[in-house]
């Protein structure tokens, strides 16, 4: 067969694997099927709460470092029947996960397969089945048992940019409290709601408003909520969610929670419900440079240097231990939504870049 | 009298009669009946609607009442130790003993003696369960479907602040408000609306409207954002808010009606927010000073409390009087100054209790 098709069969096989977070039988079947595609490789499995995920060295040995990891996650967004069923035409290949993230991960399979083994540098390929339930049990559990890498490249969503600036992501819950009082007599209580709103004004104050796409820090009110269900009472409690994301020119997580505690009132109640700083990797980092320089190559012109406005994703998980990794994937659309395709034009171009990447890293 | 009137208060407040208890409602008012000792046909027992209900009439088989007395004998939720009347320092504490298991005591004893001594006066005693939810089923009920009327209505609301015969309490209109946004995930707020700030954005002009609100105890119109729930998913745009909002209206908003209009004005800047549910539009209870029930209650009350503070006044809670304003029927009310009403604190000075017997007392006299 020629390879150039291959990816394109991997990816419409890998769809066919009905791998939402619900099935626990499809992740174990889908990386027991990847392994019948890289028999000789060494590879070591994991598994935690359910979650199992394989590693795949280019070695002999399976070590702890390597020069660059793959990292792809296998698991999709839960989908209808028929998005398990990949369809190709006019220049797509439309399925569930196609886009996040299977197209990715047979190039990745296919690319390892076929360069790897050529390698004097140690490349590993992870991949994972809990890519959107945050990486807790799949990456995470691997960087825990002791993985780690110079340069992670995960084919994350990207629109065939290469995406090097990550915006950071704070999640909170924050519960104020007042004064119980008949709605009669405001002055005689202390509404908890209007507290709310006090600190909602002042934090929104804090964020420029953001009206398109751009390399900026964004606020969202998201859930609002009080106990109190009568209407002629001052409600004494009430609970604000915000969904927070920023960039480092701005803030870090610490520096934005100690604003916001500044502006707490003493006895209001703040969870953190999901915290990641924001991090960017420097436009030195010769595997970076590697892969820009590849990907001109392969296409004749210069790829798009782009920043995400996830903070999570498994790159989060290994920049939290200093690790740094950019995110790259075909171009596609849609992933999450009932019409998700990727370019299959692309992703036999992305399949090239990732082989002469490889081959590139042998002389860093 | 002293110890009737305190034992009778305290034999109310140890009754757990949480308005939604409705088990424990029917078996005081059957309590108050044995209580009574008077006629069947004296005592009007409507027991069978969702909140029961009990008239006293000093006559046999007559809805046209010269007055109407009232008092309600629910109350608002509490502890358990708070249905343990305690006597202290001249003071009894527990739950209604200001709201209103006092006041409705007086009346009780008031009218066991009328009825004893054969009355010739054509007056009535209503008792009713659900005033603290509103008065529907009770008040509201017996005036508009059973068909009681009278010349004069004086409920026994007791007060927390100066001791006075309200004539006026402010209108009350509770309303809930819903926004629509679009939604769309929070790490990309520009593509989605936010419900949640939309519906906040139109509070605030709607606050406007009522300047004064925060103003303490003042005779203004006050408003209050009660309740509020709003959004999917904490990494969502909200798509939906919604606020339950309570205003407190004086003449100066004639009625509810007048108040949706200007916050329908207010909408025009907030085409995506809309006024839900009207949970409640009432008008204001607002009778005349020189009502001659008013005169001759405010010269009893003058004889025991010479320097009245206010003597008559107004009020910013509602209460069932207003149902009978309604009807037509000038109302007013009128009850025994107490403490901390609707607190765990709750509780009346005695001799305040014995203060407000002797007042309504004098004031049947007059009639």
């Amino acid at each position: 067969m020629n390879p150039k098709d291959s990816v394109l069969e991997l990816t419409k096989d890998l769809v066919r694997f009905r791998t939402e977070c619900t099935n626990i039988e499809a992740r174990k079947e889908i990386l027991a099927f990847v392994d019948t595609i890289l028999p000789t490789f060494t590879s070591k499995k994991f598994e935690f709460n359910n979650y199992p995920s394989s590693l795949y060295s280019n070695g002999t040995t399976m070590p702890n470092k390597f020069a660059v990891i793959l990292n792809a996650h296998l698991d999709v967004a839960l989908g209808t029947s028929d998005q398990f069923i990949p369809v190709e035409k006019e220049g797509k290949i439309y399925g569930r996960g196609v886009e996040d993230m299977k197209a990715a991960a047979a190039a990745m399979i296919l690319a390892f397969k076929e360069v790897a083994p050529t390698l004097k540098t140690p490349v590993g390929l992870q991949l994972v089945t809990d890519g959107n339930s945050g990486g807790q049990n799949g990456t995470n559990y691997q960087i825990e048992q002791g993985i780690t890498g110079d340069f992670i490249l995960a084919g994350e969503p990207s629109s065939f940019n290469i995406s090097t600036k990550f915006k950071g992501d704070l999640r909170i819950w924050v519960t104020f409290s007042g004064r119980k009082s008949h709605s009669a007599y405001p002055w005689g209580g202390d509404n908890a709601i209007l507290k709310m709103n006090t600190f909602l004004n002042k934090i929104l104050g804090m964020f420029a408003e953001v009206k398109r796409d751009s390399w900026k820090s964004t606020i969202a009110p998201t859930i609002i909520s009080t106990p109190n269900q009568q209407m002629n009472l001052i409600p004494d409690s009430a609970t604000l969610a915000l969904d927070i994301r920023i960039v480092p020119e701005e803030y870090s997580v610490h520096t934005l929670l100690g604003k916001i505690k500044a502006l707490l009132p003493t006895d209001t109640k703040l969870e953190i419900y999901y915290q990641s700083d924001p991090f960017v990797v420097s436009e030195n980092n010769p595997y970076l440079m590697k892969l820009k320089n590849v990907a001109k190559q392969v296409t004749n012109k210069d790829i798009n240097i782009s920043y995400s406005n996830w903070g999570g994703g498994d790159i989060t998980n290994y920049s939290k231990k200093g690790i740094v990794g950019i995110e790259f994937s075909p171009f596609g659309h849609g992933h999450h939504t009932d019409n998700e395709w990727v370019s299959t034009k692309s992703v036999e171009v992305y399949y090239e870049i990732l082989k002469n990447f490889l081959l590139s890293i042998d002389s860093i | 009298m002293n110890t009737i009137l305190v034992q009778l208060t305290k034999d109310l407040v140890a009754m757990p009669t949480v308005t939604e208890h409705i088990e424990e409602n029917r078996k005081a008012l059957e309590w108050i009946m044995e209580y009574m000792d008077v006629p069947q046909n004296q005592l009007h027992y409507y027991k069978d609607t969702k909140h029961p209900s009990l008239v006293i009439t000093t006559l046999p088989h007559t809805k046209k009442i010269d007055m109407i007395f009232h008092g309600h004998i629910d109350v608002i939720p509490a502890s358990a130790d708070e249905f343990i009347p305690r006597e202290e320092n001249g003071m009894i504490y527990g739950r209604g003993t200001t709201d209103m298991k006092g006041g409705l005591a007086a009346l009780i004893i008031l009218f066991k003696t009328l009825i004893q001594k054969k009355t010739n006066k054509n007056l009535a005693l209503m008792i009713t369960t659900d005033e603290e939810i509103g008065g529907w089923h009770g008040t509201k009920y017996l005036l508009d479907e059973i068909g009681y009327t009278a010349n004069f209505f004086l409920t026994a609301e007791g007060c927390s602040l100066a001791h006075k015969i309200v004539t006026k309490a402010k209108g009350m209109l509770m309303l809930y408000m819903e926004a629509t946004g679009i939604p769309g995930h929070s790490a990309r707020s520009w593509l989605g609306e936010n419900a949640i700030e939309k519906a906040f954005a139109t509070y605030k002009d709607i606050t406007r409207l009522f300047p004064e609100s925060d103003k303490k105890n003042y005779w203004h119109t006050t408003i209050n954002l009660s309740t509020i729930v709003g959004g999917e998913a904490l990494n969502s745009v909200p798509r939906y808010a919604k606020m339950g909002i309570d205003i407190r209206f004086t003449e100066e908003w004639k009625t509810g009606d007048t108040i949706l209009e200007a916050i329908k004005a207010v909408l025009k800047k907030h085409p995506d927010v809309k006024i839900g549910q009207i949970y409640v539009n009432d008008a204001m209870l607002h009778t005349d000073e020189k009502n001659v029930y008013v005169h001759k209650l405010h010269t009893s009350f003058k004889k025991y409390v010479p320097n009245p503070l206010t003597g008559i006044g107004f009020a910013h809670a509602t209460s069932d009087a207003r149902y009978a304003a309604w009807k037509g029927i000038p109302a007013i009310e009128f009850g025994p100054k107490g403490e901390h009403a609707h607190s765990h604190r709750e509780s009346i000075l005695i001799s305040e209790l014995e203060k407000y017997y002797f007042i309504m007392d004098d004031f049947i006299t007059s009639l």
